[in-house]
């Protein structure tokens, strides 16, 4: 049976990682307010979970200027997406084991 | 850690929507482009077929053909897995297309020019709002307001009627289209 993941359990922290491990085709990054829109989180608490996360190595935040804008570009990590996995199947190993 | 079964649940819960709301904006961001490139050709459509009248059911005919090689080589350029290669509604799209071309070929000759103007687009808005029902609300919103527009158009005859459907039915195509590039997810 695969672990839990402390990190990733947390509810704002799955959905940055579910959001991201479904728009991670060919290592792509997403725009922070693009993310911030698809999970439903404010730009603080967008930003607190992004820095545990890239802290843990699971997320590349990537600061830019596009346009004379600053823009900030977040994408999974190679990592963030075998823990992600692993804490999926975790989550559906609990469901599918009987009670007992 | 201990999880309990209906906290995993809900977590799964959790990730299934959000995995729905990012793969509908993943699929926003590739028909953003299809769109706008489909209101370019209208507003062409209708040029032509205002500088050569006699040859406007050719010419309707060869933009209907280029917007869906066009789309079928956008998807094509975009999808990198098999399961954004599924063309099964581009396809049902362009049956759709082809059935209206049909039949607005058929009838040109038998029917009052505002319900030609009218005919085609409502049939392609159609299409864009039913295809909405799987697709996400924006284009069940566009389809309808699409719609509208050419009913109005319809109901309000000349001498305003071919202005009034270039600009509808092309601005809805191209602010649709910025729309859902503006708010769709690139990948």
């Amino acid at each position: 049976m695969s672990e839990a993941n402390e990190i990733i359990h947390q509810s704002m922290r799955l959905r940055i990682m579910a959001a991201l491990n479904a728009v991670a085709a060919k290592n792509a990054a997403i725009e922070f307010t693009r993310l911030k829109a698809l999970i439903g989180a404010t730009d603080g608490n967008l930003g607190a979970h992004l820095d545990t996360l890239e802290k843990a190595g699971f997320v590349v935040v990537e600061k830019r200027f596009e346009a004379r804008k600053p823009q900030t570009r977040i994408r999974i990590s190679a990592a963030g997406r075998r823990a992600f996995a692993n804490h999926v199947a975790y989550l559906r190993d609990i469901l599918a084991t009987p009670l007992t | 850690m201990a999880i309990d079964p209906a906290e995993a649940a809900s977590s799964l819960k959790d990730i299934a929507v959000v995995e729905q709301r990012a793969h509908e904006a993943i699929f926003y961001a590739g028909s953003s482009t299809i769109f706008i490139m489909w209101g370019l050709l209208v507003a062409c459509g209708y040029g032509l077929a205002e500088l050569y009248p006699s040859r406007a059911m050719t010419s309707w005919l060869a933009i209907t053909l280029l917007g869906c090689l066009g789309t079928f080589l956008i998807v094509g350029a975009r999808a990198d897995t098999r399961e954004a290669r599924d063309l099964r509604l581009i396809w049902a799209m362009a049956a759709m297309a082809a059935f209206g071309a049909v039949w607005s070929y058929l009838l040109y000759l038998h029917v009052p020019r505002a319900l030609m103007y009218a005919f085609q687009p409502s049939l392609f808005l159609l299409g864009i709002m039913m295809a909405g029902f799987w697709l996400g609300r924006f284009f069940v919103v566009l389809g309808c307001v699409g719609l509208a527009l050419v009913a109005i158009g319809f109901l309000q005859g000349e001498p305003w009627l071919r202005l009034w459907m270039v600009v509808s039915q092309s601005g809805t195509l191209i602010l649709g289209g910025i729309w859902l590039h503006r708010h769709g997810v690139a990948r």
